[in-house]
């Protein structure tokens, strides 16, 4: 362990990383993160609760973050130290060992060991449960460049790696990942990959962690009309698809869907959608969100009806009625009898009116989704109080159940 | 033997509806307990397009009626078109039954006479009703395929409703089409011919007895 302490004060804007990955060997996408703010955290790991400045920490102790995920960091070697980054170098500082620039004033830094490895780490940190992505800033102990790596794990497996140049002044440097899958981040390694000064170990900073949310955020779906389409994609890993009315549950806040038009319909807009484009939506959940797809398709539907025929024994008449559908779209039809005389009803169905109007109130035979090119026979009957004609004026009706 | 011989030949002149060629016939075992309600379309025509067993000539023409409502009378007629789309041309004049009687929700045959009508074999017969007392509500019964001679489309009718003929489905298979009865009867010639032939058997069978 080195007692040297930074004196290099360089301006926080300064610095061009050049930043490099490496792809991992899983199919989840992880990309950098070279700020804090594109961090967006949601929960740090404080290396104060280490203890006070200089409290020296074994090669592998145990964490909580600020949401209460447990972590466990292992160091290269013992000899590791929790410290306080001060804002001057000494005489002016006190209570601080780490006096690097680009550090938060008076944040805290986890000084590591300068044993093994030239003291270029790694400092190894493994959730206790997976989470989407961390980092934190790094610098090593010696003014001048170096570069810095992170590398995420799904348990043993590699998701992939990023490093980070720093200026040449050696200011601290952000390095993060994300893993836009999933949560699938169980484990990162910072470590230092060159050091162009005479470095013996780095500090770490507060570490940012992005972890899954407790929150369960609901997703509801619709498909405009039914069966015209589907809307599938995740709700944060949670699979989502649907083709009339659906509800996701998730405890991720990021959606992306996308609509996939039926044969015969064509995609038409979104609703509900905070980021729509074209047949693709992306949404970030703060609670329940409601999303619909409109698809389009051509419908035109005929209808024929045969003779009332008399059942001798009921005196009930019935009549088939045949409605086809010659577009290219799903149509959810019904034939509405409009003006039936007085003491003449439907029997069968019944109980069944139509509000759609005018007029309003007639009896109607649902006859349900009828695909382009299909057609649906089925049966209706009347009955009269006296020697009336069955006579009335046939709607079909075309557009979304009843 | 004299005895029997005389009996067959008054069986065969007593009989001559019982001979009659069936040009085509519903199946009377094959009622499907539906029918055709003038009143409720109102339709002022029901009928049906058949085929004959062969073109030729009818005598007799057998229909039959369902009262749907009080007991009473009616007049009836019947025409024969060519068939078309779906009807065609007409054939000679309507045949006419005037005053039939006929029960509250019962059912009534009656036969025209067509006295010599030549037809062809693709056919359309339309019954017609009229002069309704209160409330008889005539219909056509209907029947079930196979017929027992000719032909038609199962499960369908022709309808003349105003003004225009169409053919309809009445429903479901074995709803059924309405009933009809076409026949025609021997000529009188074939009748001298079976008669002298018939005596000629008898002197024939009384000769032998003689010498015997």
């Amino acid at each position: 362990m080195s007692n040297f302490t930074r004196s290099t004060q360089f301006s926080l804007a300064a610095g061009l990383f050049l930043l490099t990955a490496t792809a991992g060997n899983v199919s989840d996408t992880v990309v950098q993160v070279t700020t804090l703010t594109n961090q967006a955290a949601d929960s740090t790991i404080n290396w104060t609760q280490l203890g006070a400045d200089q409290t020296a920490v074994s090669a592998s102790f145990g964490v909580t973050s600020t949401a209460g995920l447990s972590a466990t960091v292992g160091l290269a070697a013992t000899g590791g130290l929790a410290t306080v980054v001060c804002s001057t170098a000494p005489p002016n500082a006190t209570n601080c060992s780490w006096t690097g620039t680009g550090l938060p004033t008076g944040s805290e830094a986890l000084w590591t060991t300068d044993g093994a490895n030239g003291g270029h780490g790694p400092v190894t940190l493994t959730f206790g449960s997976s989470i989407f992505g961390a980092g934190a800033l790094i610098q090593a102990d010696a003014p001048g460049q170096f570069t810095a790596q992170i590398q995420a794990f799904n348990g043993a497996a590699s998701l992939g790696s990023f490093t980070a140049l720093s200026d040449s002044a050696g200011d601290a440097v952000y390095i993060g990942l994300k893993d836009t899958t999933a949560a699938h981040v169980s484990k990162v390694v910072f470590s230092l990959t060159a050091c162009h000064g005479s470095c013996a170990d780095f500090a770490l900073g507060t570490i940012q962690l992005n972890t899954p949310s407790t929150t369960a955020y609901v997703l509801n779906l619709a498909v405009t009309p039914a069966n015209g389409g589907t809307i599938s994609g995740t709700l944060n890993g949670a699979p989502a698809s649907c083709s009339s009315t659906c509800s996701v549950t998730g405890t991720g806040s990021s959606a992306t869907l996308t609509a996939t038009p039926a044969a015969g319909y064509t995609f038409a807009s979104w609703t509900g959608c905070p980021t729509p484009s074209g047949a693709t939506c992306t949404a970030t959940l703060s609670g329940t969100l409601n999303i619909s797809a409109a698809f389009t398709g051509s419908t035109s539907l005929t209808y024929t009806q045969g003779a009332l025929v008399q059942n001798r024994s009921t005196g009930i008449f019935s009549r088939t009625v045949t409605v086809t559908n010659s577009g290219t779209a799903i149509a959810a039809s019904a034939y509405v009898a409009d003006g039936l005389p007085v003491g003449v009803s439907m029997v069968s169905p019944s109980g069944t009116t139509d509000s759609s109007a005018p007029p309003s109130g007639s009896p109607y035979l649902e006859l349900g989704a009828i695909g382009g090119g299909g057609s649906v026979t089925k049966t209706i009957q009347f009955s009269r109080t006296g020697t009336q004609a069955i006579t009335y004026t046939t709607r079909i009706l075309g557009a979304g159940p009843r | 033997m004299r005895c029997a011989s005389f009996l067959l030949l008054a069986a065969v002149f007593a009989g001559p509806a019982a001979a009659n060629i069936a040009l085509y016939s519903s199946n009377p075992a094959n009622d499907a307990s539906n029918d055709l309600v003038f009143s409720s379309g109102p339709y002022t025509g029901l009928g049906d397009s058949i085929i004959l067993t062969a073109a030729g000539v009818a005598n007799y023409a057998n229909v039959q009626f369902y009262n749907d409502g009080a007991a009473g009378t009616f007049d009836t007629s019947l025409t024969f078109l060519n068939a078309g789309s779906p009807v065609g041309t007409q054939i000679g004049s309507p045949y006419t039954l005037t005053g039939l009687s006929i029960g509250a929700n019962s059912e009534v045959n009656a036969t025209f006479q067509l006295g010599t009508l030549s037809l062809p074999t693709d056919v359309v017969f339309i019954l017609e009703v009229s002069n309704l007392s209160l409330n008889v509500d005539p219909g056509v019964e209907l029947y079930s395929d196979p017929t027992l001679a000719g032909t038609n489309t199962a499960d369908t009718a022709i309808f003349f409703q105003s003004g225009v003929y169409s053919q309809q489905s009445t429903g479901v298979p074995g709803s059924g089409n309405p009933f009809f009865d076409l026949e025609e009867a021997p000529e009188p010639s074939m009748w001298l011919v079976l008669s002298a032939g018939m005596l000629a058997l008898a002197a024939a069978g009384y000769r032998k007895h003689r010498r015997a």
